[in-house]
């Protein structure tokens, strides 16, 4: 599985994307309403260049963090996109009803919340933040507006929009739980992965030295043999020799779990470093994707 | 002509062995890099006693095993130890071992190597 190219994973990068073209698509909006709109309605052009103002200042922090890219700001950024379309929605109710214009009831709320099921990222309080506002503004404008208002729109309305955003809420939750398998099964493979990596560089390290300690450990007899004289010197790399003769043997524990028709040990310390480099920068990726931080002491005791 | 025979990549390891073994041993040692060598001096190894095989003789060559079954279809009776590092739980490896052959794991004791080889090897007044 290919973690870079998930569409739904929640990495700060994909929530800058989405927020980006929310804010986008926000001031494009904006800026066609406050053009049309201004000479005729001024009001509406006072509410759409508010609008307009929180979009650019979204653009403006945007850049300012581009490069840092925190998750919660890109979170918040990208709810207070939602609620900023939210409150141009209602003020359009408004505007209608004051001027008494026929217009699709909660309209904009019902298409919010499919685009909103569908689309939003994967953070369970943004998601959850967007769909309860679709859920409670609808409901609480409906009853602020008088009866004679209420009496234009049909029987079934709020419970239509709020059945609505019911299933849209469903629905992102039921993509939240996927996802939640999908990110499980995903960190399991990145640890299969880094463990058989791990084996695998430590079978290499371990392939590489043996020799050079075999020879060390003849030639350490060989002197002894030659020169009588530096047995005692002798006999500190002897007493030395055994704990690396131990940590080598433990560093071999990995051949019993290597397909031995594919694998291939680094032959030269060049391939080993290669090695070691792919499996820092595996570690780092992950680390970043699955946002993994140290063991705290309770997890470590239990 | 030899009786122990020591194939290694290693020039070095090969050095080093092949010095202790004589020295202490006070016999002769063939010392071999690869399999191509073994089998051109295919006379001289057969008649050893000992054959001594590193597994890994080096990226995409024959490696010890083969080595191994070489000496076998070759109807060799000495003893065949295998001086290996990580590769002990090869199949082949612990195949070998179950017909007799013996596995040294790198780095392992000189002493306790030569003590088994002298084990192993005939009494000189046994060869006349």
């Amino acid at each position: 599985m290919n973690l870079h190219s998930s569409r739904s994973y929640p990495s700060a990068p994909h929530i800058w994307r989405a927020t980006l073209s929310l804010t986008a698509c926000g001031i494009v909006c904006s800026f066609m309403l406050v053009i049309g709109l201004f000479s005729k309605m001024p009001q509406i052009a006072f509410h759409t260049s508010f609008i307009l103002l929180t979009c650019l200042t979204s653009q403006i922090l945007l850049w300012v963090f581009r490069k840092t890219r925190p998750l919660h700001l890109a979170s918040w950024l990208y709810m207070a996109n939602v609620w900023v379309a939210l409150a141009t929605v209602t003020l359009n109710h408004e505007f209608f009803v004051r001027n008494n214009l026929p217009f699709g009831a909660f309209l904009g709320v019902k298409m919010m919340a499919a685009i909103i099921a569908l689309q939003t990222p994967m953070v369970r309080w943004v998601g959850g933040g967007c769909l309860f506002a679709l859920a409670a503004v609808p409901f609480l404008q409906y009853f602020h507006w008088l009866p004679e208002i209420r009496q234009n729109f049909s029987s079934s309305e709020p419970w239509i929009t709020l059945a609505i955003v019911t299933c849209a809420s469903f629905i992102y939750f039921h993509r939240l739980n996927f996802f939640a398998v999908v990110e499980k099964k995903a960190k399991l493979e990145a640890s299969a992965t880094e463990l058989r990596r791990f084996t695998h560089l430590l079978l290499g390290a371990q392939h590489l030295t043996n020799t050079p300690l075999q020879v060390i450990e003849g030639t350490t007899q060989l002197i002894r043999d030659q020169h009588p004289q530096t047995a005692p010197l002798v006999e500190k790399i002897e007493k030395a020799f055994v704990p690396i003769q131990n940590i080598s043997q433990l560093m071999s524990f990995g051949n019993k779990h290597i397909s031995w028709s594919e694998v291939h040990l680094p032959s030269s310390i060049d391939e080993l470093e290669k090695e070691v480099r792919v499996l820092a920068k595996e570690l780092a990726q992950n680390q970043t994707l699955f946002h993994l931080q140290p063991a705290t002491e309770e997890e470590k005791s239990s | 002509m030899a009786r122990v025979t020591f194939l290694d990549d290693s020039e070095d390891l090969r050095l080093v062995m092949v010095s202790l073994i004589e020295s202490r041993l006070r016999t002769s040692c063939l010392g071999l890099g690869s399999y191509a060598e073994m089998v051109e001096r295919a006379n001289e190894v057969l008649q050893s006693e000992i054959v001594i095989l590193d597994l890994d003789l080096g990226h995409k060559k024959p490696s010890g095993i083969d080595a191994y079954q070489w000496l076998m279809q070759q109807g060799f009776r000495g003893c065949i130890y295998f001086l290996t590092g990580h590769g002990r739980s090869h199949p082949l490896m612990m195949a070998a071992e179950k017909s007799g052959a013996r596995i040294w794991e790198k780095p392992t004791g000189s002493t306790h190597m030569l003590q088994s080889m002298s084990e192993q090897l005939r009494p000189p007044e046994a060869q006349l």
